[in-house]
């Protein structure tokens, strides 16, 4: 079991260095990239167009074009020769500061350090990890609470579809599901905005003061109430699509335990309907069911970009969503950084919580 | 004594029905599967055919703008030239569902947008299921190192997250403009998003591809074959790619309904399908900033809601009815693989 789970390590950091290094690779060389920008500048250049060549120069350190190309990502993960950091007012006055780390001896800054870069088109100069940090608990705040109420509530619809199968319930339940897979996200996220927000706020402001709307968007948020205020209409839509797909699985999982031996013993030893669902049957058609909400999480990150966008809900994809528009390229790669190491972990994670869960599974 | 023939001893004998004929009796058993399939075929007659007809009875096109709806109207203080559905230009040109604030017909473009979201789905799935049955077959049937080379590449490539990748490629694409001068704006980003879907899609299709030629390898027929001297490509062409269609078909409709929703959503946050072409995603990305525009101060009638509620009902629609297929198609091809 240790030796599996060191050797799951081991490659999970490999698939990370390889993958950030790929992520790096297809940023750089592909069409209206970084590459594309310096070059462009540099053919500007060359037919006598004032370029500044600071601001040449800058581009090439940011992207790592200064340097041939595997040693630019080397350079992103460490490097040895960026100890200071040069930072100007508007006066012009030039400021210097150490920067990086200083260990044993060992100076540098990159991204092993835990320095994202900085942000040079958003919010500049303002460190990428910071921007993303602020972010991280509002986003984690609608995923979190999105993932809990599908776990609640999947589960239940799960198991009676899967009690009652080819029930009427179980019917509703499997159509249910496949509206949610088919369901465009944004288009949920504007119909609600639409039904629950707008609407229901004209009724009001029209004199009908006792009708109740929810906010469109993602504003002034202090106390508990006023949270949960602001998150009900992101949170719906994230839940119902996760409801749909995990409900799903866990019918799916539950009809397999049903049929298996063990169950129709406890059926026999004469139990309570109760005991053999909930005892005998549910604890192990949940295994795969764990692993599944597990997978999906790294996902959800990616998911929110899109409700977090048509909600205006301030949270990482919103940020993510803007730095790819404005084309800010470390705020861009920190993200996408951030989601890999999500995405290494909760494989990683899965398959050990699927070992560690159930004995039958042998590693050698 | 009269002889029977070979041939007349085969029409005596009751015909067997085709594999085609038992997979579409069993599609047929499956009623939402065949909902789907004919809500598809209408919502493709519409789409190829609706365009056309309203060409020939209307005269105007989904790119083509009506000067007369672009008469600006002030609505409770804001500007707008939208007009609301079932509007009647002044020389008699009806706008089913209104027309758009450059005074484009909306219906004619929900349509057209069909068209479009239909074909990306549709080509980018032959594409991704072309380069996912290479990947899948050679990882396959030669296993060993070709084999770890290429699944472990696959573990790299499903180890990127999905949509933000799409994203940001999608945008540094759009802003080269290498395909825009090639084909044409609005072409050129359709081709553009067919690629980048593509690029990122194959690698489940490998993963499945790869499983099915692995069980079937090793099997007697196979074994058979090899004896008789067949080649590898003959093997691979003639008996492993016909006996794992099932699943790779399976795949491939669930992959269109996939892909449609990908497209919707990159054109939505306006890094996809650009004007003047236009697509149920970058449809609702106009109505959304013209509905939170308006609907500040704006009466009731005035939100407009259609202009949300048909091109998304469009992509639910589509998807949905390509899933319940799916959903058959994997029942009639072979009931094992039900989940």
């Amino acid at each position: 079991m240790t030796t599996y789970i060191i050797r799951r390590l081991i490659q999970g950091i490999a698939v990370l260095f390889l993958s950030t290094f790929m992520i790096y690779t297809l940023l750089l060389v592909s069409p209206g990239g970084p590459r594309d920008i310096v070059n462009d500048l540099k053919f500007q250049q060359s037919l006598g167009h004032p370029i500044n060549p600071n601001l040449l120069h800058y581009y090439e350190k940011l992207f790592g074009l200064d340097v041939p190309y595997p040693i630019g990502y080397l350079n992103w993960l460490f490097n040895p020769r960026n100890t200071t950091k040069v930072t100007y007012d508007l006066q012009g006055n030039v400021y210097t500061a150490s920067w990086g780390i200083n260990i044993f001896g060992i100076k540098g800054s990159g991204v092993l350090t835990g320095d994202l870069g900085e942000s040079v088109v958003l919010d500049q100069t303002r460190s990428v990890a910071d921007m993303l940090w602020e972010r991280l608990g509002n986003t984690i705040l609608l995923i979190g609470s999105a993932t809990l109420l599908a776990i609640l509530l999947a589960i239940p619809i799960g198991i009676i579809a899967a009690v009652r199968q080819y029930s009427r319930l179980d019917y509703a339940v499997t159509t249910f599901s496949f509206i949610g897979l088919s369901m465009p996200t944004f288009w949920l996220g504007l119909m609600l905005i639409i039904l629950f927000a707008l609407l229901p706020k004209q009724l009001h402001d029209q004199g009908l003061a006792w009708v109740p709307y929810l906010p469109t968007g993602d504003t002034g948020r202090d106390n508990l109430p006023n949270i949960l205020y602001h998150l009900a209409l992101p949170v719906t839509v994230l839940a119902f699509v996760q409801i749909a797909g995990l409900s799903r699985y866990v019918r799916a999982s539950m009809l397999e335990v049903l049929r298996q031996d063990y169950v129709r013993t406890a059926w026999a030893k004469g139990l309570q309907q109760r005991v053999v669902i909930l005892k005998h049957a549910l604890r192990n058609a949940l295994i795969p069911v764990i692993t599944i909400i597990m997978l999906g999480l790294p996902g959800l990150f990616g998911g929110a970009i899109i409700t977090e966008t048509v909600f205006n809900y301030f949270g990482m994809g919103k940020l993510y969503y803007d730095a790819v528009v404005r084309f800010d390229i470390p705020l861009v790669m920190g993200f996408l950084l951030i989601n890999v190491v999500l995405i290494v972990v909760a494989n990683l994670l899965a398959d050990i919580m699927y070992a560690v869960a159930d004995p039958r599974i042998r590693y050698s | 004594m009269a002889t029977i023939t070979v041939e007349a001893a085969e029409r005596l004998a009751p015909a067997e029905p085709s594999q085609l004929v038992i997979t579409w009796r069993r599609f047929r058993r499956h009623r939402l599967g065949v909902l789907g399939l004919y809500t598809l075929i209408t919502l493709m007659l519409l789409c190829v055919f609706g365009p056309i007809v309203i060409e020939r009875v209307q005269g105007y096109t989904y790119e083509s703008i009506d000067d007369e709806a672009l008469i600006p109207v002030i609505i409770n203080g804001n500007v707008t030239s939208t007009k609301p559905m079932f509007y009647t230009t002044p020389s008699g040109r009806l706008h089913i569902l209104g027309t758009n604030d450059v005074g484009r017909d909306v219906f004619t473009r929900l349509l057209f947008a069909g068209r479009i979201s239909l074909t990306v789905g549709i080509i980018t799935t032959i594409i991704v299921i072309f380069i996912g049955s290479v990947v899948g077959f050679t990882s396959g049937f030669y296993g060993g190192t070709v084999d770890t080379i290429l699944m472990r590449f696959v573990d790299l490539m499903l180890a990127i997250p999905t949509l933000p990748i799409l994203l940001i490629m999608s945008r540094m694409i759009a802003s080269s403009q290498v395909l825009d001068n090639m084909f044409g704006r609005g072409v050129g980003s359709v081709i553009a998003i067919i690629l980048v879907l593509s690029a990122f899609g194959w690698m489940g299709i490998s993963r499945l591809v790869r499983g099915s030629v692995l069980s079937l390898r090793n099997l007697d027929f196979v074994e058979a074959t090899r004896a008789l001297g067949a080649s590898n490509r003959r093997i691979i062409l003639r008996h492993l790619l016909p006996n794992s269609f099932a699943p790779i078909i399976v795949a491939a409709t669930l992959g269109v309904g996939d892909f449609i929703i990908s497209e919707s959503s990159l054109s939505f946050l306006g890094l996809g399908v650009r004007d003047p072409i236009p697509t149920w995603g970058n449809m609702l990305e106009g109505a959304r900033e013209y509905m939170m525009f308006i609907t500040n101060i704006n009466p009731l009638e005035e939100i407009r809601g259609y202009l949300i509620l048909f091109p998304g009902l469009m992509i639910l629609l589509t998807v949905l009815s390509i899933n319940f297929m799916g959903d058959a198609l994997r029942d009639a091809l072979d009931p094992r693989l039900k989940v």
